[in-house]
């Protein structure tokens, strides 16, 4: 699908039809010009019901995420768990 | 949980971190919010949102979906919040204090605020309301009864008696508007 500011906005509100949320989410995962809109639309939704925004909410995802990436103590994945059972560990 | 979230946290604790990264986006401005009620302390916010984030990224494989991810989510922010109270002023506080007791305790630390940090704040928050006070008349109506009011896009076309697709596209607008006029604060810190 193509981008669309308007889904994405929508997705923020848990308003898309069933139909199209498996592939909004898709999207949002493979285009990054969407995940920055929807990062600067969920900063004025909190502002909005909360009136707090944090400030540079793009760096504080690459924060976030650069940690993420690096992090050796993070749980195994599903995927994992099963290789390592099947090692009999 | 929503449909959304529901993929989402399924593909990430399956190791797909930009599924995490993007439930991160998605939950960051609600996390410091929450967070900034509790402390009070807006130097602290950011590392205590990154921590909450970086605590959920741990534990995924510990959600089961019994709640919306976001009430797991809002949950790890508290507790987060509550041991930095703790570490921070030793207070006597019980390790399993509910967090009513907390928003007992956040009001005196506002006191922490320097009068610059406030100053930030407040000169957002006017920002932010004069953003809102500009928008069209429709544009407001609608994203106060989403986001204030917190009613559904279905609840809002029935009361102003129009199609869904039109609240849909005023609530995009109205937040990009805003947006538009708070992207000094949106933008890289200096």
């Amino acid at each position: 699908m193509s981008c669309n500011p308007e889904l994405v906005s929508a997705f923020l509100d848990n308003e898309l039809d069933t139909v199209i949320v498996g592939a909004v989410t898709e999207h949002l995962l493979s285009c990054d010009e969407c995940v920055q809109t929807m990062t600067k639309l969920a900063a004025v939704k909190a502002v909005m019901s909360d009136k707090f925004m944090v400030h540079d909410p793009e760096g504080l995802t690459l924060s976030v995420m650069n940690v993420v990436t690096n992090d050796r103590t993070a749980p195994p994945s599903n995927g994992m768990m099963s290789f390592l059972k099947k090692l009999g560990i | 949980m929503g449909d959304s979230d529901h993929i989402l946290v399924d593909r990430a604790a399956k190791g797909d971190q930009k599924a995490f990264e993007v439930l991160v986006r998605q939950y960051q401005g609600k996390v410091a919010a929450v967070i900034a009620r509790l402390i009070g302390d807006s130097d602290r916010v950011r590392d205590l949102t990154q921590e909450t984030f970086i605590k959920a990224y741990r534990a995924l494989h510990s959600f089961r979906g019994d709640a919306a991810f976001y009430t797991w989510l809002y949950r790890i922010a508290t507790n987060t919040a509550k041991n930095h109270l703790i570490a921070s002023h030793r207070a006597p506080l019980d390790n399993d204090v509910e967090m009513d007791d907390v928003d007992q305790v956040a009001p005196q630390l506002r006191d922490n605020d320097t009068p610059e940090k406030i100053v930030l704040q407040d000169e957002l928050l006017k920002n932010f309301e004069q953003a809102l006070a500009a928008l069209p008349e429709s544009m407001k109506t609608v994203i106060v009864l989403r986001d204030v009011h917190g009613h559904s896009y279905e609840e809002i076309a029935r009361l102003l008696q129009c199609p869904i697709g039109t609240v849909r596209s005023r609530i995009y607008r109205a937040r990009q508007e805003i947006a538009n006029r708070l992207k000094h604060y949106l933008r890289p810190v200096s």
